[in-house]
């Protein structure tokens, strides 16, 4: 990940309902309480494709249908993802998981429609989160999105809400740089 | 323009004349709510920042509900280190083991959840706040922003008016209903929004079977659920707490995103299968399934009126053999007053086993299934793993139906033991 959320990589394809609990992450690592990253990430997405819990590099890019994320907003499957360095672009997600990955600092795009047409497993691609920007380089198709607002954009650069409350409590003098 | 309460209600927590839906907003929260799952865990990540004050220490409110007592030495842990962050920030509310119950209950029950009132909690079910009229919203993990500073984002969310009309037949609770509305919304229509209900069948409902309505729609992931404060509920809350509040209602001709009509007389009693909670269909269609454990409780099933149904239904009759009835009240005040009108007796004489009041079985961290085993419940999640293995299976519905099912030993429609043909 870069400051600018700018991401190259190839491209990842999953179709609707891709859900957070047993998709993004297995639910008894939720269930032992396990919040360290380094042993989460080496488990993303395992439940729904084993190669891209073994496979995906940083920069890879997810695209999914709609929904993405859906259920429990436990925040294993989005520390995991985050710790692998890899983005997401989606069709849509529900409003909870939509809070979730912005708190734990998960670069994503969402309610990029139709986008699962645009792009196939293997494709490069890139996805400039700021802006809103997703390129297939594979086809040579480019396509604008209304990125997320800037606030939002924020957090998810400063690394997530943990991280963003820390940067406010400094600018605020509460707490020493 | 006129408004919606819940639009009223963020515009006054947030200062602004106007807020329109979508809209990026960083409200300031009445009471932040935490449970004993999450809270040390929060207040250690602001501790170890060098965070010496909270925003509004007066303003927290933490529960003991979802591991209680304590089920090993790692849970004791981080129960002795959230009393000691109560006691480090001076956290104004703390409610200890013997003194607690479901935080999504316990913020009606000892008057936060107040009508007009903002709640922001960690926890997914406290929408069910919206049965008094507060504006109840789970947040996640994004807590920690409100607890250092007093805010964070929101995406201001649309309204869908849910207007229920008519009575409910023999068997059917407010459940039934509650699920009804669940899967005639469904996920895709609740997205972002609040989903508001009214009509004669909620005028008329208990303000226990309002917080059933408001807690379901939790489960196809509404931002929250609202019910304009009347004065039934205004005496409710009155009766409650002496802490003040300015009730907010929607305007007459408020703009909804979308207004939904349901007639409560057709609906039967219904049971929601695997795998989601709005996979709603007639009892009928999996009755005679065996089960092996029942389970009655939860912020969504483990109300007075709950207790009040599964009793009325086990008096004078015995769980059948083989199966486990597990009874958990949702707060400790529920438990005394069900205790007080003998409810709990007919229970226990029926062969129920009462459970420390509190999340209980819902989160499988008590009585959980094994492989192959299969639960009927008042709880609020059917999800696969839910409670123990992937490999059970759980059945949800209401406390009269659950109860049934414990002396049938198998899944059966409540009317044939309430009015047997």
């Amino acid at each position: 990940m870069t400051e600018a959320l700018i991401f190259e990589g190839r491209c990842w394809t999953f179709g609707d309902d891709v859900s957070n609990d047993d998709g993004l992450m297995d639910r008894n690592f939720f269930r032992n309480r396990i919040f360290e990253p380094d042993q989460l990430a080496p488990h993303v997405l395992e439940p729904l494709s084993p190669a891209f819990a073994k496979e995906a590099q940083p920069g890879d890019i997810i695209v999914a249908g709609k929904r993405f994320c859906y259920g429990n907003p436990h925040p294993q499957g989005c520390i995991g993802l985050k710790e692998r360095g890899i983005a997401a672009i989606v069709e849509s997600v529900q409003n909870t998981p939509y809070r979730l990955m912005v708190t734990m600092g998960v670069p994503f795009l969402p309610f990029a429609n139709d986008v699962t047409k645009q792009a196939n497993y293997g494709d490069h691609v890139r996805l400039d989160i700021a802006k809103g920007t997703f390129e297939n380089l594979t086809s040579g198709k480019s396509l604008q999105y209304e990125p997320l607002p800037e606030f939002l954009i924020a957090i998810i650069a400063a690394g997530g809400s943990k991280d963003h409350v820390k940067k406010r409590l400094i600018e605020a003098g509460k707490i020493p740089a | 323009m006129e408004k919606t309460a819940v639009e009223k209600i963020l515009a006054r927590v947030t200062g602004q004349a106007e807020i329109k839906p979508g809209e990026i907003i960083y409200p300031e929260p009445d009471t932040i709510i935490m449970h004993d799952g999450h809270a040390h865990k929060f207040l250690r990540e602001l501790c170890e920042m060098g965070v010496k004050d909270l925003w509004h220490p007066e303003r927290i409110m933490i529960a003991m509900d979802h591991r209680v007592p304590a089920l090993n030495p790692s849970i004791a842990q981080s129960h002795k280190e959230t009393r000691e962050y109560v006691k480090k920030y001076n956290i104004g509310h703390f409610f200890d083991i013997g003194d607690s119950g479901i935080t999504h209950q316990l913020q009606i029950e000892r008057g936060f959840a107040r009508p007009g009132t903002f709640i922001v909690t960690r926890d997914g079910h406290s929408p069910t706040g919206g049965a008094v009229g507060c504006f109840a919203i789970s947040i996640g993990q994004d807590i920690l922003p409100y607890l250092a500073l007093g805010n964070s984002w929101l995406r201001v969310p649309e309204t869908l008016r849910m207007n229920l009309t008519g009575e409910t037949g023999p068997g059917v609770l407010p459940r039934d209903v509650a699920q009804s509305c669940a899967k005639l919304i469904g996920p895709d229509q609740a997205d972002n929004r609040v989903i508001e209900f009214g009509g004669a069948y909620v005028e008329n409902l208990s303000i226990d079977g309002r917080m059933v309505l408001c807690n379901i729609m939790v489960e196809i992931d509404a931002v929250s659920a609202f019910i304009n404060p009347d004065q039934k509920c205004i005496d409710y809350v009155r009766d409650l707490t002496d802490q003040p509040f300015t009730p907010v209602t929607s305007d007459d001709n408020a703009q909804y995103a979308e207004t939904l009509e349901l007639d409560v007389s057709t609906i039967e009693p219904i049971v929601a299968a695997p795998p989601d909670p709005d996979n709603v269909m007639p009892i009928s269609s999996v009755a005679g399934k065996q089960i092996h454990q029942i389970f009655i409780g939860t912020c969504a099933g483990g109300m007075l009126d709950d207790i009040r149904a599964a009793a009325s239904i086990l008096k004078g009759r015995r769980v059948a053999p083989g199966v486990r009835a597990l009874v958990a009240p949702s707060t400790q005040r529920i438990l005394e007053q069900a205790t007080k009108e003998g409810l709990i007796s007919t229970l226990t004489q029926a062969g129920a086993t009462i459970m420390v009041p509190g999340c209980a079985a819902c989160s499988g961290s008590t009585g959980p299934l094994a492989d192959g085993e299969r639960c009927m419940t008042t709880a609020t999640s059917n999800k696969p793993g839910r409670m123990g293995s992937k490999n059970a299976e759980i059945y949800i519905a209401n406390a009269e139906t659950v109860a049934a099912s414990a002396v049938a030993g198998k899944i059966i429609d409540p009317r044939d033991i309430v009015s047997p043909s």
